[in-house]
């Protein structure tokens, strides 16, 4: 029987899980915003993470709010050697190669976990107990999530607004020439900006094992993948911020879904909300295609 | 586009015919053909849209997949009567169901996203595999997540020496006869109003619409003809293995494979997916013996250099190489 | 005399706040060859956006014909007549010289089919003189004879309205009199009307018969070439910079 406090609680849990979904997307939007190139490999930087996370548990009994720092740095370094490595070397060509070679890339990791750690799902439970809301049980690790998610977010927010290298990033995003003519390194801010999109997408992927313990194998970045897109085209694509906003309303429609497919009784309501992301990023493209949020 | 693109067909028309009397003629190379056929046709596919446009599906194993299981499903249930109609019939409805199904999910898929540009049109489409794939878990249709199997159902309804027939040979000729057709189809496409205007929207898509070709239009075209060959694929591809599982049907490695033989012949190019796909067979063929399960892991990387070191191709490469003599004219 | 070719109705377009067409007012008669000048950013190529389409409108109505086209996409209006050639040019660079110019033939009414369309294309490029070139790579031209491929590119659809964005900017006068000649000659052959943009009207002067001055997105002026060149106001907003 659904309650009032039934449809309460699972907005709250959608809040949780939207703000860590925004900070699983903003490292997409943040990378096509500024360098114009659609991470197509996205959802297997999240896999990274969330594979950090759990070696970190498994061998040295760290908690994942610890790993997450490792995890961005892994991502950072990540996208100092992805730009300098190749991205450099195909910014300015043809769209179609970038893709490809992002789409490459996310192959690749996806291979070399499978490779390293097989491709059997891992899992492992950082037990801290629940809490009470309106008399449902909500585990603490998911609000924690939620919560470091956010001040993350906000971290980048001050990052951008209240630094040197910030206001840097945001002139290039502005006008890319009219920045390096006023003295802004561009190819350092494109580098840099990968870095930090790429440490926030592997930082997620390690808190993505407060919400989901379990099911930790190669291929797990995929929905990420498409989930990420949807956000990021809810969002306008090109705006971290928009992207992060759309996360949390993506949390929200995605719990409340799950809710009524459960009680409508069509099908398995897990492989049908996944669905629903794929034909909601069909109708946003559709009807808006700058974006549900963006003026 | 005028003379050269005769010249290389018929090039092309013989290496293909060569092809096809080693495989009747010497039985031995059964296997190892097989598995050309079915990538020299799924990269041809492929290009047929990619390569005339320059936009990428990655999505695009979607199609396969849909063709696999509208193949199946139709054998399924033609076979399910209590006299089963006459195996070309079967065949037949198979094929035609395949890619009718193919081409209403690409006029859906098509009709929104071909409106978009770069990054957009990817975006529109990444999600399609993950989508189809879920739709059929999600709802239980054709099996759901335990997949569909007809190989019982052709060994009852006919029997056994029919079965190994249509799957080991006739299955390979059919996909043949789907890799013809994509050739036949890029040629009346080349050469007509609709080539032009593509080769004009891929070069510049702002200036192309200017200079009044339908842009939207004609990608949604050669996007729906791409499309349902590659259901019809499928459904050759249903009829060679007689079963589907959804995480098999929709691995992304199809699409990767796709764009790899493509981009390593030459994409956009009508002979670079022949050269690409027998370049990857033989490859294939090698690394699946000797390093099972691990093509993917060299794969990438491989995609990776190509993009970045020569994204033109062999055949661009040689292009190059050759320009302005006989070799170049020879190569489109 | 002759009839109303093109007609404008309080077309305004902006930019972020920036008023790029403000009001424009006008009419381009059949076979009139008329040219567009104003300084840098009066909104001269804006204003041939909005003619071939490349984007909507504020506000504002277009006429071809006599039929409202205001909400056309731009393949449609090039297909009823309406053809550009670019201030930069272009061209499909991985095209041959031939192609490029046979796209230009190909979609429009006048021309029904590839082989007529080859033909228009040969006829066109000999016109230009580029027909020694017709199996290079457009993307191997130097910058004058792209500038004439963009010419040529324009007229083979047989257009009714020939938009000319900046066709002799950067050529050396010499060159000017052989292009404006050829795009005189050819336009009173077959009745088109020419709209020529140019920041420096004198160079233009002896081959159109009409002058519009733009000036920040209004039109100033709307005369002989002579008597706009000569006014005040034109004066004063070049400051004397047409006396090159």
């Amino acid at each position: 029987m659904v309650t009032a406090e039934y449809v309460i609680f699972v907005t709250i849990a959608g809040v949780m899980l939207g703000t860590f979904y925004g900070l699983a997307t903003i490292g997409l939007s943040f990378t096509f915003g500024i360098l114009r190139i659609l991470n197509s490999g996205h959802g297997s930087f999240v896999m990274i993470g969330a594979y950090i996370s759990y070696w970190c548990f498994a061998l040295l009994g760290l908690p994942p709010l610890v790993s997450s720092l490792l995890a961005f740095a892994v991502g950072f370094f990540m996208g100092f050697a992805l730009y300098h490595g190749l991205i450099s070397r195909v910014l300015g060509g043809p769209e179609l190669i970038s893709l490809v070679l992002m789409f490459a890339f996310g192959i690749f990791l996806q291979e070399v976990a499978k490779f390293s750690w097989s491709a059997s799902p891992r899992g492992f439970t950082w037990g801290l107990g629940s809490i009470n809301i309106f008399g449902y049980e909500y585990p603490l690790t998911r609000l924690i999530g939620g919560v470091v998610s956010a001040v993350i977010v906000l971290v980048l927010y001050v990052f951008l607004f209240r630094t040197k290298s910030g206001n840097a990033i945001r002139s290039v995003v502005e006008d890319p020439e009219g920045a390096a003519l006023c003295g802004v390194n561009v190819s350092r801010v494109y580098a840099l900006s990968l870095a930090i999109a790429l440490g926030l997408t592997v930082a997620s992927g390690a808190l993505s094992t407060l919400f989901v313990s379990g099911g930790i194998e190669p291929y797990m970045g995929d929905p990420y993948t498409t989930r990420a897109f949807a956000i990021a085209v809810l969002g306008g694509l090109t705006s971290p911020f928009g992207s992060f906003l759309a996360g949390l309303l993506f949390g929200i429609i995605e719990n409340l879904s799950y809710m009524l497919l459960s009680l409508a009784n069509v099908g398995n309501p897990f492989s049908m909300t996944r669905f629903l992301t794929f034909a909601m990023i069909l109708l946003v493209l559709l009807i808006r295609p700058q974006g549900l949020l963006k003026r | 586009m005028d003379i050269r693109t005769h010249r290389s067909l018929i090039i092309l028309f013989l290496v293909s015919l060569i092809l096809l009397f080693v495989r009747v003629g010497i039985p031995e190379t059964r296997q190892i053909l097989s598995i050309l056929f079915f990538y020299i046709a799924l990269s041809e596919v492929f290009n047929l849209f990619t390569g005339l446009t320059l936009y990428v599906c990655f999505g695009y194993v979607a199609f396969v997949a849909l063709g696999m299981y509208g193949g199946g499903a139709t054998i399924k249930y033609l076979l399910s009567a209590s006299s089963p109609p006459p195996l070309a019939v079967v065949l037949a409805c198979a094929f035609a169901v395949a890619g009718i199904l193919a081409l209403i999910l690409a006029l859906a898929v098509g009709w929104i996203s071909v409106r978009l540009k770069g990054a957009y049109f990817a975006i529109a489409t990444i999600g399609l595999n993950e989508g189809l794939k879920n739709l059929i878990e999600g709802t239980g249709i054709w099996g759901g997540s335990s997949g569909l199997v007809i190989a019982n159902d052709l060994i009852q309804s006919y029997n056994y020496d029919t079965f190994i027939f249509v799957t080991s040979e006739l299955a390979d000729y059919l996909i043949f006869t789907v890799y013809a057709v994509t050739i036949l189809c890029i040629y009346l496409v080349i050469k007509s109003r609709l080539g032009y205007g593509l080769a004009a929207l891929r070069e510049d898509e702002e200036a192309a619409n200017v200079m009044g070709v339908n842009v939207v239009r004609y990608k949604l075209i050669v996007f729906v003809i791409s499309a349902t060959l590659a259901g019809m694929l499928g459904a050759g591809k249903m009829i060679k293995d007689v079963a589907i599982y959804p995480p098999q049907a929709f691995a992304v490695s199809y699409t990767v494979e796709a764009i790899v033989i493509s981009m390593l012949g030459g994409l956009g190019t009508v002979t670079g997916p022949v050269i690409g796909g027998l370049i990857y067979g033989v490859l294939k063929y090698v690394l699946t013996v000797s390093f099972p399960g691990l093509q993917l892991l060299a794969l990438a990387p491989a995609l990776m250099a190509m993009c970045v070191m020569f994204p033109y191709g062999i055949v661009g490469w040689l292009r190059r190489r050759f320009k302005g003599s006989k070799i170049e004219s020879l190569l489109i | 005399m002759s009839k109303e070719l093109l007609r404008l109705e309080n077309v305004s377009k902006s930019f972020g706040g920036i008023r790029a067409l403000n009001n424009v007012n006008l009419i381009i008669k059949e076979g009139e060859k008329l040219a567009i000048i104003g300084p840098n950013g009066a909104g001269k190529t804006t204003l041939f956006n909005a003619i071939s389409g490349v984007f909507g409108l504020d506000s504002g109505r277009i006429f071809y014909m006599g039929r409202d086209i205001t909400k056309l996409p731009p393949f449609k209006r090039k297909y009823l007549g309406i053809s550009r050639a670019f201030q930069i040019p272009r061209p499909f660079a991985g095209m041959t010289v031939l192609d490029n110019v046979v796209v230009g033939a190909l979609f429009s009414r006048d021309i029904k089919d590839i082989k007529e369309a080859r033909v228009r294309a040969e006829e066109i490029l000999s016109l230009v003189g580029l027909h020694s070139k017709k199996d290079e790579l457009a993307v191997n031209l130097t910058s004058p004879e792209k500038k004439l491929l963009e010419l040529a590119r324009a007229l083979a659809p047989k257009p009714k309205l020939l938009l000319l964005d900046e066709i002799v900017a950067g050529i050396p006068p010499a060159e000017v009199d052989k292009i404006m000649g050829l795009v005189v000659r050819i336009s009173e052959q077959e009745n088109i009307s020419v709209v020529a943009l140019v920041e420096h009207v004198m160079r233009v002067l002896k081959y159109v018969e009409r002058a519009v001055f733009l000036h920040e997105g209004r039109v100033m002026m709307d005369d002989t070439p002579d008597k706009v060149l000569n006014s005040e106001v034109v004066k004063d907003i070049y400051l004397g910079k047409v006396y090159e």
